[in-house]
């Protein structure tokens, strides 16, 4: 075994959610072998991996076990040995590559930093390594990268560097904390697939944080389920996939999006929502730029029905979230039409526009930063209907009702947002948008910040209320996945415009462009699960 | 937009803030009861009807304020600031004399609060909440709240007058005729208390906030990452967190900057330092017109100059920034 985790605790401070970030936990990892921690968010998967690289944060201390490796304690080793070991002996990974690098120091220094840290070289030499480094993990033109900042690279070609950079010292133990959760779903299979290639060609062993049984069935050998801060589960990768014996990991594999419940087609009838033509172009003027203008939505037509949901699936950058902000006109389209009931809203006036407003509403993506933090529920939901004229009491009569729509207790009014849940709160802005009366429901990626169980719950969610209320929804999502649960059509974007659309089920078994093809086979755990 | 065609807008821009510096300030001194010819009239200690209307005559202050304004204008426009009532020299040429020690304070000024304040907020956001970052807050709440013009009446008393380690006020040494490197010698000692004065004040805010700024950017996932590298804790602060940390702190010394070439008046008076600001109040003081829209006008300038400075450093410091 390289690393041997043997009964290791680790106490959370006072005031947390629970007394014990880590419990008992036991976890090997063999020489050249993935192990992947699966597990929601707060189980305690990064935790652990933080605990092996001795960078807990402040607060939370570990108060029993032992992390052998290599034979040797970590907990035991002295700071500066510790430090010694990090970076050379094992090297780390993030989610996020856009924070993970510094945003004022060069590429090329940020990855001798490194080196040098541990070797007594020139930057010179170390800059040649660095060379070598980045073109090995696929980055074209790795000299020119050097001078260049991290804010002028894609998230895939940062993650690109964090991974150069980890490799720099040839660690024995690779630790990957959801490194392409903030990826887009073609450019985490690239990545997935370099770590794969490069832990093969090295011989290394990877301790593999994810929470997506998807890339788990991608990557493992062998899998450890956590939950609350205690495996709940381990085994190789078949085992736990195809008998998995805890509740909670069946739990977890069957809350997996499989695409496969596509819902029938419901009846045609005229358009309640048409769009035809819609066009968006950002201007930007900048010192070094000379790109001018980028055109977010080029030309997109579609219709939606009462009753119906469509799909809008595509990669960061595609022009989705784009065309619902100027369907629900929080941007101003530069041309084309929006129909709605036969009404063209996309240029219409703001006072004319003002009562159509509330038929189309918005479930935003991200349910922490979407809800303000200084009001209450009650305020929160009521603001719309009291905006256009209802009385408060009325309004807060129909806001228990819609609360219990949504899975909520009524009584909630009095609280404040952050005494939830991220999938509490998705369904209170849920509430708020169907407070509102709303004929067509725009849900800009609802659940990509959820948990895959509660995502699952949302998910089935918006499909009742869908059926209960009648309405017509745009799905926007990057995870084709979730189109292919929810919605009845699906329309692939890509540079703002439309690359293909049809029914999900015939798009999805037979795709016609290359784009959608792709996007599919970039599905991680596809066919296994 | 390339850098120089950027400047070259600020440029014009400087000229415009300049322009609407004159006329509000010359209007504003107008609005005010009394004019320099009742102050030289008191000075010179005898007043009657035509005594007055000659001095009147004299600096054109019988002419309607359109004309006076608009000469007043056209001899800006050409670098005639106009001749100091009280001192009757061109005042161009008192400011210009009076501007480098000002300059010269405030660069040491600003120098030592900058690295002091640097200094003490690294030490005090090394560990929130412990014994060193207490007295640093502690200390710079003390120094920020302090009036600077008493400050400077208490290092003096302690410094020059009880432990006579320093000279109390004045630029250089009296009568010493000092040359060479034992003037600029002297120049420094005096400098010292005025300075430190002005400095303790900004160090203060320097500290707090160089101190709020890395305890912020400490939490950032690539703090997380340098440590993961391996590299050392003192690297980890210096390249990562402090470095990022800068980043506002420039902005705040630009306007610091500005606000001290005006708001040294207080200390330079303290101490006697015949500096601008000094000058200032004299021409208040004294109705000296001239002279008041004269240091009006150039410490505008300066203060536009100084922002484009720390804009274009800011572009500097933060590669993500774009100047435009």
């Amino acid at each position: 075994m390289l690393v041997s985790i043997q009964g290791l605790t680790a106490a959370l401070p006072p005031g947390a959610d629970r007394p014990l970030a880590i419990e008992d936990l036991s976890l090997d990892i063999a020489h050249n072998e993935i192990v992947c921690i699966v597990g929601e968010s707060g189980s305690g998967k990064s935790m652990t991996a933080h605990a092996v690289m001795g960078l807990l944060p402040r607060g939370v201390g570990v108060t029993g076990g032992r992390i052998l490796f290599d034979g040797v304690d970590l907990l035991q080793e002295p700071p500066e040995a510790m430090r010694k070991r990090r970076g050379r002996e094992i090297a780390m990974i993030f989610q996020d590559p856009m924070a993970a690098l510094n945003p004022v120091v060069v590429i090329g220094r940020q990855v001798t930093e490194q080196i040098r840290a541990h070797r007594a070289i020139s930057e010179r030499e170390a800059l040649q390594q660095a060379v070598d480094l980045l073109g090995q993990v696929g980055l074209k033109d790795p000299a020119a990268l050097l001078g260049a900042y991290p804010h002028q690279l894609s998230g895939g070609q940062r993650q690109r560097v964090m991974i150069a950079m980890a490799l720099s010292l040839s660690p024995r133990l690779l630790i990957a904390d959801e490194p392409t959760t903030a990826l887009d779903v073609t450019t985490q299979a690239q990545i997935l697939k370099l770590i794969k290639k490069i832990q093969a060609q090295r011989q290394m062993s990877v301790l593999f944080i994810t929470h997506d049984f998807g890339v788990v069935a991608d990557m493992a050998d062998r899998v450890a389920v956590m939950r609350l801060g205690q495996v709940v589960e381990n085994g190789t990768v078949a085992q736990i996939l195809d008998r998995p014996a805890h509740p909670y990991t069946l739990a977890l594999i069957a809350a997996v999006p499989k695409g496969a419940s596509a819902p029938l087609d419901p009846a045609e009838g005229t358009p309640l929502l048409e769009v035809r033509g819609l066009s968006k172009t950002f201007r930007r003027g900048g010192l070094f730029s000379s790109r001018g203008a980028v055109t977010a939505v080029d030309d997109v037509s579609l219709t939606l029905n009462r009753g119906e949901t469509l799909g809008i699936v595509g990669e960061s950058g595609s022009g989705k979230s784009t065309l619902a902000r100027c369907v629900i006109r929080l941007l101003e389209p530069d041309s084309g039409a929006v129909l709605l009931d036969g009404t063209d809203v996309a240029k219409m006036k703001s006072g004319r526009l003002r009562p159509l407003r509330r038929r189309i509403q918005m479930v935003f993506q991200d349910p922490y930063s979407s809800l303000n933090p200084r009001q209450r529920i009650g305020d929160i939901i009521t603001a719309g209907p009291r905006a256009y004229g209802e009385d408060t009491a009325a309004a807060l009569a129909r806001a228990t009702e819609i609360l219990r729509l949504v899975g909520l207790n009524p009584e909630i009014l009095d609280r404040f947002p952050h005494e939830f849940s991220g999938g509490q709160r998705q369904r209170i802005g849920l509430a708020r948008a169907l407070m509102l009366q709303p004929d067509v429901l725009i849900a800009d990626e609802p659940v990509s910040a959820l948990d895959v169980t509660v995502q699952a719950q949302v998910l089935k969610l918006l499909d009742e209320v869908r059926r209960t209320m009648n309405l017509a929804m745009l799905f926007i999502t990057h995870d084709m996945r979730v189109a292919a649960e929810v919605c009845h059509r699906v329309m692939v974007m890509r540079n703002g415009k439309v690359v293909e659309s049809g029914p999900t089920h015939a798009l999805f078994s037979a795709p016609a462009s290359g784009y959608t093809k792709s996007l599919l086979a970039a599905i991680p755990g596809r066919g296994r699960l | 937009m390339n850098r120089l065609q950027y400047i070259g807008k600020r440029l014009v821009m400087t000229a415009l803030v300049t322009l609407a510096v004159v006329l509000l300030s010359f209007l504003m001194i107008r609005m005010a009861p009394g004019d320099a010819a009742t102050v030289m009239a008191g000075q010179a200690g005898y007043a009657d009807e035509t005594f007055m209307k000659n001095l009147r005559a004299e600096y054109g202050l019988d002419q309607p304020l359109r004309v006076q304004l608009w000469k007043y204008l056209s001899a800006v426009a050409q670098g005639d600031l106009g001749t100091s009532y009280v001192r009757r020299q061109p005042v161009l040429s008192v400011i210009l004399e009076r501007l480098p020690n000002t300059l010269m304070l405030d660069a040491f000024a600003l120098a030592v609060a900058i690295a002091g304040g640097i200094w003490l907020g690294s030490i005090a956001a090394r560990r929130p909440g412990s014994a060193g970052d207490g007295a640093v807050t502690t200390l710079s709440m003390l120094f920020y709240a302090i009036p600077q013009f008493w400050l400077g009446m208490m290092v003096m008393l302690v410094f020059a007058v009880w432990l006579n380690w320093l000279p109390p006020f004045g630029i250089e040494t009296m009568g010493a005729d000092y040359t060479g490197l034992a003037r600029a010698g002297d120049v420094a000692l005096h400098m010292i208390l005025p300075g430190l004065t002005l400095a303790l004040y900004y160090m203060a805010s320097y500290a707090r906030l160089t101190r709020i700024a890395m305890i912020e950017v400490a939490e950032q996932e690539f703090v997380k990452t340098a440590r993961a590298k391996g590299i050392t804790e003192r690297q980890v602060a210096r390249r990562h967190i402090l470095r990022n940390a800068l980043i506002p702190l420039v902005t705040y010394a630009g306007l610091q900057a500005s606000i001290l070439v005006g708001g040294s008046v207080l200390v330079e008076n303290v101490f006697s330092w015949p500096g601008v600001g000094t000058l200032a109040y004299e021409a208040v003081i004294g109705r000296d017109n001239p002279l008041l829209l004269g240091i009006f006008i150039v410490t505008s300038i300066l203060v536009s100059l100084f922002n484009l400075a720390t804009d274009i450093a800011y572009s500097l410091v933060d590669p993500r920034v774009e100047l435009g």
